[in-house]
């Protein structure tokens, strides 16, 4: 299938009229672009990044002593840089994406690999020359198996491949596992299964791969049972033949009860759960959470940053936002009914389930319902890459989108 | 084909594809309702929680009440001190040993102790109070971090010791602990109030965060009916008491306004210094007129004689045979003279303290009914609770004769004199206040008013009449014969020239371990002056005194009679002329003294000791020391009477010592004291052995052990 048909009529050129399309006739050409750029969508997109902004500004002014904007101007700079990527990814034709997977696949394992080899970071491996490729992993990661299981298409319902796929996805996954960073090698997780089912995969083999998780998280809980002495004590040491660590194991234990260890893993998530409940209806007042600010919830401008939000903001707003990027996600993931392809269609399975994962997983950590895994929510948390990366992602959707059939 | 195939795979996969939103739309409701539930239900606990790890409060003590006399003194009051705290969040842990060290070396406390707080984690750490102005100075200028002062009230005493025992004392916090500052704490402690401040996670300060000040109430201040000069002439007596030669374990002075039951003074002995109360052992912080019971001796005898005139059985004439004891069943009870009084009047019965004929007294009281002196006891307040402003109150022991099915002679006879049951000092003079008040009951009252903290009255507690006991005629009755007691009898060294003073004396012994004990005694004096309307009830308790003599007319009446001299003056009652000296000067009775003891004294010292007891001295012999006098020791005379006293050198002052076997307490006691010899007794009844052994030769001025017993079978009651 090869797009070269334009059907729709265009002025020839280009202006900035209101209403008329922003693309000239020939970019369009060009690009393979079909489609009307969706200025609403986009809209909501901006609206997000400005309110992440602003709220990136409160959570910036106290987090370091010395310079109150710190965070905030690297945020802002960041977006600016994300800015370029997006119209760039938005205007990149995602199908030329198919001739490059190989190199692309080794490229990311390569990176993963020094990043593992060579990484920094607080008790991690997670930084290389100042990036973090996990967060890149991520994105690119979808586009790759996405042009993986298109190209398999016809082999879905064969366990066989099934499982090799998911070996595709296990490689970088495990990298990312190994940084160590429990948090995104999950959503590595979420990405492919959620693609993977919507590819329509053998239902066997995805359900005994589920049913497997759940026997594993059954058995990592109820050996934590035991050695925490039904969530009361703090692990002493690592569990035998676990495969997390005493920290990682630690956090999902307090999201039973954080009480079993308040001043170590469980202090992030009481001071959560008080910044955010402390907001009541109304919030605090911008720059007023007397929790962030008084820096009770360290990584409030990273991790937490819904609770910078829930503290000062209060119940309507934070609700609001939330509303607001529940919204935005769903337009964005309704574009995958005028993808023009499967490959379309996976991708923007996969950034949506990915980013509506990461919102509400981050925000109900933030306010003890899901366990703390250190994920950032996309645009709100502090991060260069994230920033980059999320916005990229979301180009992605654009680009599969100005390409698809006609919006229905 | 292709399209329908087409089309049904891309609706196959629209299905998946919205599911799996659906499914992730899932997250979205529970985080949203999690929000909701956080936000809306459990934002008031969790804001609560927020604050408690925000907020600091540093207290700011509210001023507690002062304490003043009747008449405006100040009793107690609280001054500003500052206290030093510590605020370890803020504290580096690699500073803290600096701070530690300077802090320790100022306040002089231990180091470590210091550092331990210092590093605690917490956010409030007191490390010194109530420090001095020049300490906190020194601690202001070290310009320490994370180290504050703040200021405090300590409770200052400035008359030391003075009232202790009725003022009590309050601890660091200032809690009332003792006396009126534990039971009248809540008047007195005022609301505490506190600044309020955020702070964030490092202990600093949030700079523009709400700082709220609440003021602190100041407590409500107190005006006692003691008045502090009277307060004092107690203490001054009690103080001369404690440290003079009757050297007793303890003494107890009250004077009381008979008319309204106020307080006046409340002394007991020994005291502490409330300032400084953790210097002393808590037994002395007890208030022992209140919470100490003991069994009253003779002195109670002024209820047997209100409730005789009360019931009508006896007049003033009636007259009375003592043959020295009385049979009550197979029990022997003995007056406390060894020689009978043989007959006498009613009123002699009661100068005389006569046991025998107190005891036939009350039986005819009891006549018809053997509980009525019991009810009068009940009535004046024995058994029941005064309801004093002080905590730990007794209500002494009294034996619930209605409770028994038939009432024990004995032990009614052994009411009658004052002993066999247990009263407070308190009870005591509450009782004996009603007697000569004109018979009305009253509470005795230590708060005479409540000022707010600007001085305004807020309460004043007035009089509270319990009940009516006796007639108004009949207390004009006791009255008189309480007057007859110290003009005429036991009581005549409580005599106050120019006033009419009534009184009552009592020893007796106190019941250790389920028995009378031979050795410990409580002697007493109850004194009441005018006697026409009496202004003012003192008594004087003196517990166990340590050497002899030990009765309650000899050492008890005269600190009474000093301290209710003083007090009249000090009230301005007029002196009046005694009914004695109106009648006419054929009734005119000398006054009468006591020999004191001037053997082993020089001539010079012996002669200045009898020109105070208004006695002439005549001396015969040589010698640098008195070996002998004449009349002997304790011996009344009339005033202006020569005591011949014999000098002899020191070498010739030994002695041989006589056998005191089978002699009685008071006649041993006269007869070492004759020979100059210190008399030291053990037990009570008649003399069984002494050391050293009779016959011995021993030095003027040494020590002469006797020891007595107890013939079986008898009762044995000192009094008067």
């Amino acid at each position: 299938m090869k797009p070269v048909r334009n059907q729709r009529k265009e002025p020839k050129k280009w202006n900035f009229t209101p209403g008329k399309p922003l693309i000239s006739q020939e970019i369009r050409r060009k690009r393979g672009i079909y489609n009307d750029f969706d200025w609403g969508t986009f809209a909501l997109f901006l609206l997000l990044l400005v309110i992440s902004l602003t709220v990136m500004n409160s959570a910036s002014a106290n987090a370091i002593e010395d310079d109150p904007n710190y965070y905030f101007h690297r945020e802002a700079l960041m977006m600016a840089i994300g800015f370029g990527a997006f119209i760039f990814v938005t205007l990149f034709d995602y199908r030329r994406v198919k001739d490059w997977t190989r190199p692309a696949y080794l490229g990311i394992c390569v990176l993963l690999l020094l990043t593992l080899i060579f990484g920094t970071g607080d008790g991690s491996n997670r930084w290389l020359f100042g990036i973090q490729p996990s967060e890149l992993a991520k994105v690119v990661m979808i586009v790759l198996f996405a042009a993986y299981l298109d190209h398999n298409r016809k082999l879905l319902q064969d366990p066989r491949f099934v499982l090799k796929s998911m070996l595709y996805m296990a490689l970088p996954m495990g990298l990312v596992f190994l940084e160590p960073d429990l948090g995104t090698s999950l959503v590595f997780l979420v990405i492919m299964l959620s693609m993977l089912y919507v590819a329509g995969a053998n239902r066997k083999v995805f359900g005994l791969v589920i049913g497997g998780m759940a026997a594993l998280i059954i058995v990592i809980f109820t050996s934590l049972y035991f050695y925490t002495d039904g969530f009361t004590v703090a692990l002493i040491e690592d569990i035998p033949l676990m495969p997390l660590k005493k920290y990682q194991l630690m956090r999902l234990a307090i999201f039973i009860n954080p009480e079993m260890d308040a001043l170590s893993s469980g202090y992030h998530i009481i001071q959560s759960k008080i910044a955010i409940g402390s907001g009541g209806l109304f919030g605090k007042g911008y720059i007023q959470g007397t929790q962030v600010q008084g820096n009770f919830l360290p990584e409030h401008h990273t991790d937490f940053i819904f609770a910078v939000i829930g503290e000062e903001l209060g119940f309507f707003i934070t609700a609001g936002i939330l509303i607001l990027f529940m919204i935005f996600l769903l337009r964005l993931a309704k574009k995958s009914f005028s993808a023009r392809d499967f490959y379309g269609t996976l991708i923007i399975t996969g950034v949506c389930t990915m980013m509506i994962f990461q919102v509400f997983v981050n925000a109900g950590m933030a306010m003890g319902i899901m366990p703390i895994t250190g994920l950032p929510m996309p645009f709100f948390s502090y991060g260069g890459t994230s920033v980059i990366v999320n916005m990229m992602a979301v180009a992605l959707v654009f680009s599969v989108s100005l390409r698809g059939k006609k919006r229905p | 084909m292709e399209q329908n195939k087409n089309s049904r795979v891309s609706l196959r996969l629209r299905k998946r594809t919205t599911l799996i939103f659906l499914l992730f739309s899932l997250l979205f409701f529970a985080v949203f309702f999690r929000l909701f539930y956080l936000q809306v239900f459990a934002a008031d606990d969790l804001a609560e929680k927020g604050k408690d790890q925000q907020m600091r409060e540093v207290p700011v003590e509210a001023g507690r009440g002062t304490i003043y006399d009747r008449n405006g003194n100040i009793l107690a009051v609280s001054v500003s001190v500052d206290s030093i705290y510590a605020s370890p969040t803020e504290i580096d842990s690699e500073e803290a040993p600096d701070i530690a060290a300077t802090l320790s070396e100022i306040l002089g406390l231990d180091k470590e102790t210091v550092l331990g707080k210092l590093t605690s984690g917490r956010a409030f750490e007191w490390i010194k109070r109530k420090v001095d102005e020049e300490t906190a100075f020194q601690v202001k200028n070290a310009g320490l971090t994370g180290i504050g002062l703040t200021t405090e009230t300590k409770r200052n005493y400035p008359n030391d010791i003075l009232a202790c025992h009725a003022l009590g004392f309050v601890g660091i916090d200032n809690q009332g602990l003792e006396g009126l500052e534990a039971m009248e704490d809540t008047t007195l402690t005022g609301e505490d109030g506190y600044i309020l401040a955020q702070y964030d996670s490092h202990g600093q300060e949030i700079a523009g965060s709400n700082q709220t000040y609440v003021e602190p109430t100041a407590g409500s201040s107190l005006v006692l009916t003691i008045d502090e000069n009277i307060q004092y002439f107690c203490e001054r007596e009690l103080d001369a008491l404690m440290s003079g030669s009757v050297n007793p374990k303890g003494a107890t002075a009250i004077v009381m306004d008979p008319d309204t039951g106020e307080i006046l003074a409340l002394a007991v002995r020994p005291g502490y210094d409330p300032n400084h109360y953790g210097d002393y052992e808590a037994a002395l912080w007890r208030n022992t007129a209140v919470s100490d019971f003991y069994e009253p001796g003779s002195v109670a005898k002024i209820m047997t004689i209100s409730a005789a005139l009360e019931e009508g059985v006896v007049d003033e004439d009636d007259r009375f045979y003592d043959p020295g004891y009385i049979m009550v069943g197979k029990v022997k009870i003995r007056c406390w003279s060894r020689t009978p009084h043989g007959s006498e009047t009613f009123v002699e019965v009661a100068q005389n303290s006569c046991n025998p004929a107190f005891v036939q007294v009350g039986q005819r009281i009891d006549a018809s009914d053997s509980r009525t002196f019991y009810r009068y006891l009940k009535s004046f307040g024995i058994g029941q609770l005064t309801g004093i402003s002080l905590p730990g109150e007794s209500a002494g022991s009294l034996q619930k004769l209605d409770e028994v099915e038939e009432v024990n002679a004995v032990d009614v006879a052994n009411m009658y004199i004052g002993q066999g049951y247990g009263l407070t000092a308190i009870q005591l003079i509450s009782a004996v206040s009603a007697a000569v008040n004109g018979g009305i009951l009253r509470e005795p009252q230590l708060v005479k008013s409540v000022l707010d903290s600007d001085g305004n009255i807020m309460e004043e507690t007035g009089s509270k009449e319990v009940r009516r006991v006796i007639s108004e005629k009949t207390s004009e009755r006791v009255c008189n014969i309480l007057e007859n007691v110290v003009a005429n009898g036991t009581g005549n060294k409580a005599y106050i020239e120019g006033y009419r003073v009534g009184g009552k004396t009592g020893t007796a012994q106190k019941f250790v371990n389920g028995t009378y004990s031979s050795s410990k005694y409580v002697a007493s004096f109850i004194g009441a002056a005018p006697m026409d309307d009496p202004e003012i009830v003192c008594l004087v308790v003196i517990d166990e005194p340590g050497s002899y003599p030990i009765y309650g007319g000899t050492i008890a009446a005269p600190v009474c009679k000093r301290i209710m001299e003083d007090t009249l003056v000090y009230l301005g009652v007029e002196p009046q002329v005694s009914e004695a000296d109106e009648k006419g000067e054929d009734e005119e009775k000398p006054e009468t003294v006591m020999v004191p003891s001037v053997t082993g004294l020089s001539a010079e010292e012996a002669a200045s000791l009898l020109e105070e007891a208004n006695l002439k001295t005549r001396v015969t012999g040589s010698g640098d020391k008195v070996v002998a006098q004449t009349p002997a020791v304790l011996e009344e005379v009339t005033e202006g009477s020569t005591v011949v006293i014999t000098l002899g050198s020191s070498k010739e002052t030994s002695v041989i010592l006589p056998d005191f076997t089978g002699k009685r307490l008071l006649e041993a006691g006269l007869i070492a004291d004759a020979l100059g010899l210190v008399f030291v007794y053990e037990g009570s009844g008649e003399a069984v052995s002494q050391d050293p052994a009779a016959g011995s030769a021993v030095q003027r001025g040494d020590v002469v052990t006797v020891t007595f017993k107890n013939k079986t079978g008898e009762e044995v009651t000192l009094s008067p």
